[in-house]
């Protein structure tokens, strides 16, 4: 679904991200862990196109994305507060998306529906602008919206942090749902090994830009994760 | 520990992310505002021959103090809409060991160095230096000035003390100007006079100049007013300025039947509407319309070259003795003067003394123009007829200006005179490229202030445009869209100034075009150029985000239209580079979609470097 070749990134001459080869299959859910720095957020902001790549290409679903925009169509999304428009109440804002998606009425309030343990009845039908809301809430918001409309490929960085408990219980849930159920290629990066192994197919450790480990999920994974991080 | 306090004060300021910006803007800015400094300068200096031509026959001390209550008034109403509040600033202190007291003097004191009270000094010390002193001693007028400035401090302070008590509402500021005009219309027709209590409270600062210190003491007890308030509203969300607490969630319906460019517009009408620093554009932006009345009812009769007619009163004519002579003058013109007014100068004071628009002749029904006038026998008249101004002398024929005619008085006369045509005006070419430069300043005010930062306004979720499935031809409609809308709104809102001249409504029209076709389409083009976030919680006089690049786009729409005038309308007059102006709109508008298009391809071409340059701020 998603592939990546000869993909570089500089800043100042200095490499920044450096994978030769990726694939992503359609289905899979594919989790990135590392340290700050390691080149997480680069490398999503890469494959929705937010940056341009120094070298190689992001390929989505076999189009170039920095060529096209047939990937927007069927990509949800959610890096951080750059994606909220902070002056809209929540409702404005899903709905905005909704329509700028094609998506209808009907759909939109299959969503609510969808959403509610998630919101905890503290996102609908306010008169709050997302600037007054809290992180978590704003965190809710965005990745929310990231998945209206039930995306093909669903691009999430570090959903879980700023999540109250419930809230993260409930989001892993509903992405293991997502994916059985509608076969989304789903990719997450988090700092936090355990709802990673418990939400992904497929770990891939990135340090200093460049991968280091790839692994399908075992039970030994965990330990596997913990056991590198460790210092 | 205060000493630490205003190091850090001072690392405020020096450290303030204004100053980050490259050369040519600050130099840019310096320039500016050393013209302001240098126009207030030039007001206090000129102070004495101001006051003299307001009044002459008054005491120059009367005459300023008298609108001393009217500019504190003024002063309130500007500094309730643009004074900042210190707040927050001491947050970062309050977990710390500092005494609680200390830091609220801390944060009062910062509304000291407020630039307002600071300002009028560049009027006042020379009022005082060139006038005062003529009239009192060195120490009364020392004292006059302290209490003023004491006064100023004054205003800072209640100013600080109702914005952080009371939640400011539009219509509180409004009721205040319209209060404030109320008072000056009263003024008018002299039921009660605010200047001759203005006249009346400030003599008693130089009468007794021990009335310094009830400046003091009124600024001391409102700064105690102050203190009071916030020991006892300590807590950082409960001295944060107050807004109103309801949220609009107006939805701008309307445009949602548009498609996608309708849903964009209502997006872009909520970042408006719901930002601050936009928001109080607009409301500048209805207060900076208000200039368009005196700047028209100035220079607009100016340009159509209307005689100002002074002093004229109808003599009766009446023949008391044998000495004095009825002379009537009946002027018949085969077409009529471009101003529809014939007058006639000469060297007699009954003739004007040469001034062509003192003396007007009255139009009779057989579209002749008559008047008579008695003079003494033998006087010697020499005297021309012209329509209203030099401009536009009587010619006999075509193309030379006669001498003037001579006439000794011996006997009632009637003196018939034949007219071919009128010598045509010839443009004060400058003023014209003058007022075309204001007009487009006025009908661009919106999109001067809002367009040159485009895509600045929505930094902050920009990423979001790119990642989402936005056409951006529909995106960049939305914007012209908007541009167009708020430029015919503000055409219309400046209508009915045609009432100072037909050829203001030239003026609005061509600019509309010209605004609508090429300024539009010029901003949307150079939007992708600048990639500064705007801080939509800025205030509205805040540098935040401008630079060079804007400003220089902001000068090429206000200027190069003047100079492109002022050069065809020398050659070929004021019509033909109205019509010209208004062409290169026309041609903008025929052209809308190629220029849409090439400013799309742009944006898109750029977008990695928006977004980057967004995302870093």
């Amino acid at each position: 679904m998603i592939s990546v070749k000869n993909l570089k990134k500089n800043y100042d001459g200095v490499t920044v991200l450096n994978i030769p080869f990726l694939d992503i299959k359609q289905g899979e859910s594919f989790g990135l862990v590392g340290n700050n720095g390691a080149g997480k957020t680069t490398f999503f902001s890469l494959i929705l196109d937010l940056r341009r790549c120094s070298e190689g290409k992001v390929f989505s679903d076999n189009l170039d994305v920095s060529q096209n925009e047939v990937w927007k169509e069927y990509t949800g999304s959610y890096i951080d507060e750059n994606f909220l428009i902070d002056f809209l109440t929540p409702d404005e804002y899903f709905k905005f998306i909704a329509k700028i998606n094609d998506i209808s009425g009907h759909d939109l309030d299959n969503f609510y529906q969808r959403f509610t343990n998630f919101f905890a009845g503290e996102l609908q039908n306010k008169k709050k602008y997302i600037r007054e809301l809290s992180k978590g809430n704003q965190k809710k918001v965005g990745i929310a919206a990231a998945l209206l409309g039930k995306p093909r490929v669903l691009v999430l960085d570090e959903p879980f942090s700023n999540l109250d408990p419930t809230s993260q219980i409930w989001l892993k849930n509903h992405l293991n749902e997502l994916k059985s159920n509608n076969g989304m290629t789903l990719l997450i990066s988090s700092h936090d090994l355990n709802h990673v192994t418990e939400v992904c197919d497929r770990i891939v450790i990135l340090d200093h830009g460049e991968i280091v480990h790839d692994l399908q999920t075992s039970e030994n994974t965990l330990e596997e994760l913990e056991a590198y991080f460790a210092l | 520990m205060i000493r630490l306090l205003l190091r850090h004060q001072w690392f405020e300021i020096l450290r303030h992310p204004s100053w980050n910006k490259n050369l040519t803007a600050n130099i840019i800015f310096a320039i500016l505002f050393l013209l302001m400094f240098l126009n207030l300068l030039a007001l206090g200096l000129s102070i004495d021959k101001i006051l003299e031509i307001i009044n002459p026959d008054k005491n120059p001390v009367a005459v300023f103090n008298s609108f001393l209550l009217y500019y504190f008034i003024l002063d309130f109403i500007v500094r309730l809409l643009f004074q900042g509040v210190p707040s927050l600033s001491i947050k970062p202190y309050l977990t710390l060991p500092v005494k609680r007291r200390l830091l609220i003097h801390y944060l009062l004191s910062k509304s000291f160095g407020s630039l307002f009270p600071y300002v009028p000094l560049l009027v006042l010390v020379p009022f005082t230096t060139k006038i005062l002193l003529n009239y009192y001693s060195v120490e009364v007028a020392i004292l006059w000035l302290i209490s003023m400035f004491l006064l100023f401090h004054f205003v800072t302070f209640i100013v600080c003390y109702i914005k952080r008590k009371i939640v400011l509402n539009p219509s509180f500021v409004v009721g205040i100007v319209l209060l404030f005009v109320a008072a000056i219309i009263i003024e008018q027709y002299s039921l009660f006079s605010l200047s001759d209590v203005s006249v009346f409270v400030f003599t008693q600062f130089l009468l007794n100049p021990v009335f310094v210190l009830i400046s003091l003491l009124l600024l001391i007890s409102i700064y105690y007013l102050n203190y009071n308030y916030l020991s006892s509203h300590i807590y950082p969300e409960e001295f944060v300025i107050k807004q109103s607490g309801k949220n609009s969630i107006k939805e701008y319906e309307y445009f949602g039947r548009y498609g996608e460019v309708g849903d964009l517009i209502s997006l872009e009408l909520k970042l408006i509407f719901r930002n601050k620093r936009l928001k109080s554009t607009i409301y500048f932006m209805f207060a900076f319309l208000i200039l368009a009345w005196p700047f028209y009812k100035y220079y607009m009769p100016e340009f159509e070259g209307k005689p100002k007619f002074v002093n004229y009163q109808q003599e009766p004519v009446n023949k008391t003795n044998s000495e004095e002579c009825i002379v009537n003058f009946v002027v018949i013109p085969e077409i009529q003067p471009p101003l529809k007014q014939v007058t006639i100068t000469g060297n007699d004071i009954k003739l004007g003394e040469w001034y062509p628009d003192k003396v007007p002749l009255h139009l009779s029904e057989d579209s002749t123009w008559t008047r008579s006038f008695i003079f003494n026998k033998n006087t010697k008249l020499e005297y021309k007829i012209t329509g209203a101004i030099w401009d536009n002398e009587a010619l006999y024929e075509e193309g030379i200006i006669p001498e003037a005619f001579n006439l000794t008085v011996k006997q009632d006369t009637t003196i018939m005179i034949h007219v071919k045509t009128w010598n045509t005006a010839s443009e004060d070419v400058f003023l014209g490229s003058f007022l075309l430069y204001g007009t487009i300043f006025l009908v661009g005010a919106f999109i001067l202030g809002y367009g040159q930062f485009l895509l600045g306004w929505e930094g902050s979720y920009f990423d979001l445009l790119l990642a989402r499935k936005i056409d951006y031809t529909k995106y960049f409609k939305a914007k012209f869209v908007i541009m167009v809308i708020s430029t015919l709104i503000i055409f219309i809102l400046l209508l009915p100034a045609v009432i100072y001249g037909v050829t203001v409504l030239y003026f609005l029209i061509s600019t509309l075009l010209f605004n609508l076709g090429f300024s539009t389409h010029f901003l949307l083009f150079m939007a992708s150029s600048s990639a500064t976030k705007m801080d939509l919680k800025a205030g509205l006089f805040s540098m935040q985000g401008k630079g060079g690049q804007q400003m220089l786009n902001v000068l090429i729409i206000i200027l190069a239209p003047a100079i492109v005038y002022g050069f065809t309308a020398s050659k070929f007059g004021s019509a033909t580079a109205l019509i010209i102006i208004s062409c290169v709109g026309i041609l903008g508008i025929i052209f809308h979609p190629l220029i849409l298009n090439s400013a799309v391809k742009r944006f898109i071409k750029r977008r990695y470097i928006l977004g980057a340059a967004f995302r870093q701020q």
